[in-house]
């Protein structure tokens, strides 16, 4: 009964002299935390092989159509681009002259798609940067509150899918580097 | 229990395992120490290493089969002037510089392999009364997986044509492992039903040199490319082999640890789109040997064990050279040549040399031939083929038959020693040809290079792996081996 009682307590208190007594006790903590850790590496290992491999392909749209439930990338002719569901409600992404801004569409006619809530989310620095000491003075990313897209500027519109076939090899490529690189560090162990 | 080696003598002929022990015992000689269950050999050097476990000592150290790159190996190795990417920094650092993204490679092969041995000896007589018939004798290396390089690249400065490119990697700089295994069926002669007998040896190593390499290069137009790479070495090599012989098991152990540092250089010239020119040099360098152990063991008792003195290995420079010609978009032809006088590398133990034999490396030569051709050519990517060949010298001398002799000087019994002890080898050097293909698929951001490659030569091994043994090679045999070995090489590049 006696070592019943004390396997209890080196399971939930696992006090010192516990280990003193039983000192294996220590080495099965240290593997549980080795298998802990090891679970968590190979969790953040799927996180990071599955974040650079999901892929997706731009597929232009030769008649300019499209529907509000398509995530769409629309090309300005100035290059300013528009990425998202163009519906009202919808957060979309918006890019000008190397600035990205976060936006709500809120309103879609037949000739114009209106933009609110325009946040900067990156001012594109190192293009603005460049402009500056081009021409001497820049406003750098200027807020935008509203948006007014004229549909007459559109002068590409791209479906954005997900591509499955680049995802593969893209994930069998990172899948292939990991293992390459758990057997490396298998070898040093 | 305490051993005595004078009973330990008189046993001799009292079964396959006192026969192992009396090996170990007649090759340490007056240097036994005994203790509790151990006979202590102290430190010894290679010359002993070479008796107790020939196998440890006669390979080569095989610095080419570890360059990364499915393409390359697809090429036959042809690849100095064409080397290009992060995988340049295990070929020539030079073609890094055409680096223009961020760009990670990967690269591993797996080894398949089968030999065998027809001239072993047909049997074996047990205590000078029973006879065992030899019915088979395979020796061959082992197969396996083996990870091989990780590295990423990146441009850090840009202008036109000019670029300046940065790198690490990570790689297996040389091949020092040689797993090899060996089992052969005996059976009882004479009349009667029989049952067949294996005898084995199984040994697994793990580990090998590797490299941390950060390198740098330098692209000043199209014309000239520049490059170096600094490689911190690091490594080592555990050597597991299990035996069986009737009730015998045993295992023994050998570990190194490897370090030293070698910089290396390379460049590519390029006239126009159709020619270039691609050099390599690795300056000779210095790889330590360290802490190396020894141990043998029967039946779980720890029966041997020996320190190995630690020394350093003066190893020659490397050059290599080769040109790749364009003919048309499609097609790339390729040659090169590689050398390094691996006969000249040194050994010099750190303390007082145990001995002065040195290791059996040989002067290796090898010519590169190889030829791409971009079978498919569509928007999503293409698709190139290749085929290659090379000659393939191995960088040792293999086992020949005057390397030991029975030295009965210091005991009656006799000891089995080197027969030089100025490291005067007298195997040949094992010659191959090896014939390769490959293909790629090269898309945009994402690349797999596959190549595959088949080998075969001839070398001379003791039989059983020990040079005398009054079981299992009382007569000083040795078996010339057939190898083939078939490696297929992967490796993937993901460019951002």
């Amino acid at each position: 009964m006696r070592g019943r009682g004390t396997d209890v307590m080196i399971g939930i208190v696992p006090s010192r002299r516990a280990f003193r007594i039983f000192p294996e006790a220590r080495n099965g903590r240290r593997h549980m935390i080795g298998r802990l850790s090891r679970t968590l590496a190979l969790a953040g290992l799927g996180c990071l092989l599955l974040f650079p491999a999901a892929c997706s392909k731009r597929v232009p749209l030769q008649s300019g159509a499209f529907e509000a439930q398509q995530k769409v990338i629309l090309t300005m002719k100035d290059g300013r681009s528009l990425r998202g569901r163009i519906a009202p409600g919808q957060r979309v992404e918006y890019r000008q002259e190397g600035s990205i801004y976060r936006a709500d569409v809120t309103a879609v006619t037949a000739d114009s798609i209106r933009l609110g809530r325009v946040l900067l989310l990156d001012d594109g620095r190192y293009e603005a940067l460049g402009r500056r000491l081009a021409d001497g003075q820049v406003v750098v990313a200027p807020p935008i509150p509203l948006l007014s897209i004229s549909r007459g500027e559109i002068a590409k519109v791209e479906l954005q899918m997900f591509d499955g076939s680049r995802t593969v090899r893209s994930l069998g490529a990172w899948v292939y580097g990991s293992s390459i690189l758990v057997m490396l560090l298998g070898e040093r162990s | 229990m305490r051993w005595n080696l004078s009973k330990v003598r008189a046993t001799a002929c009292h079964g396959p395992l006192c026969a192992l022990v009396i090996l170990l015992a007649a090759v340490a000689g007056p240097a036994l120490a005994q203790e509790q269950g151990v006979i202590s050999l102290g430190r010894i050097g290679l010359r002993e290493l070479s008796i107790l476990h020939p196998s440890l000592v006669y390979r080569p150290i095989d610095a080419f089969s570890v360059r990364p790159g499915g393409d390359a190996l697809g090429m036959g190795g042809a690849y100095l002037a064409s080397a290009s990417g992060v995988a340049a920094l295990g070929w020539n650092v030079g073609g890094l510089a055409d680096l223009e993204h961020l760009s990670f490679t990967f690269d591993g092969y797996s080894r398949a392999v089968g030999g065998s041995a027809g001239d072993f000896p047909d049997s074996l007589v047990l205590g000078g009364r029973s006879t065992l018939r030899f019915l088979s004798y395979r020796p061959s290396l082992k197969g396996g997986f083996v990870p091989n390089f990780i590295a990423a690249g990146v441009p850090l400065w840009t202008s036109g044509e000019r670029r300046l490119v940065a790198a690490f990697g990570w790689r297996r700089y040389a091949e020092m492992a040689v797993p090899e295994q060996a089992v052969s069926d005996l059976v009882p002669s004479g009349a009667g039903a029989t049952f067949p007998i294996a005898f084995s040896i199984d040994r697994s190593e793990k580990g090998g040199l590797e490299a941390f390499s950060p390198a740098i290069a330098f692209r000043s137009g199209r014309t000239l490319s520049l490059g170096a790479v600094v490689n911190v070495l690091k490594g080592g090599v555990r050597a597991n082999t299990d035996e069986e012989w009737f009730l015998y098991r045993g295992t023994a152990r050998a570990n190194s640890r490897y370090s030293g540092f070698s910089p290396e250089f390379g460049g590519r010239v390029s006239f126009g789109q159709s020619v270039s020119l691609g050099l390599r040099l690795v300056p000779g360098y210095t790889l330590k040997v360290r802490d190396g152990a020894y141990s043998r063991r029967q039946q779980g008792l720890t029966v041997i064990t020996a320190t190995l003195a630690d020394y350093d290995l003066t190893i020659p420079a490397a050059f290599g050279a080769g040109v790749a010609f364009r003919p048309s978009l499609r097609l790339l032809i390729a040659a090169d040549m590689n050398t390094q006088s691996w006969s000249k590398a040194e050994v010099k133990y750190t303390r007082t040399p145990p001995d002065s034999v040195g290791l059996p490396l040989a002067d290796v030569t090898t010519l590169h031939f190889g030829a791409e051709y971009k079978l498919l050519r569509t928007g999503w990517g293409e698709v190139p083929v290749r085929i290659g060949f090379r000659t393939t010298p191995l960088g040792y001398r293999d086992i020949g038959t005057g390397d030991v002799r029975l030295d009965t000087l210091e005991t009656p019994q006799g000891r089995w020693v080197q027969a030089t002890s100025t490291g005067i080898y007298s195997g040949k050097q094992p010659k191959a040809n090896a014939y390769s293909f490959g293909a790629s698929l090269v898309t945009p951001g994402i690349r797999y290079d596959v190549g595959f490659e088949r080998i075969s030569y001839e070398h001379s091994k003791w039989f059983f792996d020990v040079p005398y043994d009054m079981l299992l090679n009382p007569e000083k045999a040795t078996v010339k081996v057939k190898q083939k070995v078939s490696k297929i090489r992967l490796s993937a590049t993901y460019t951002f």
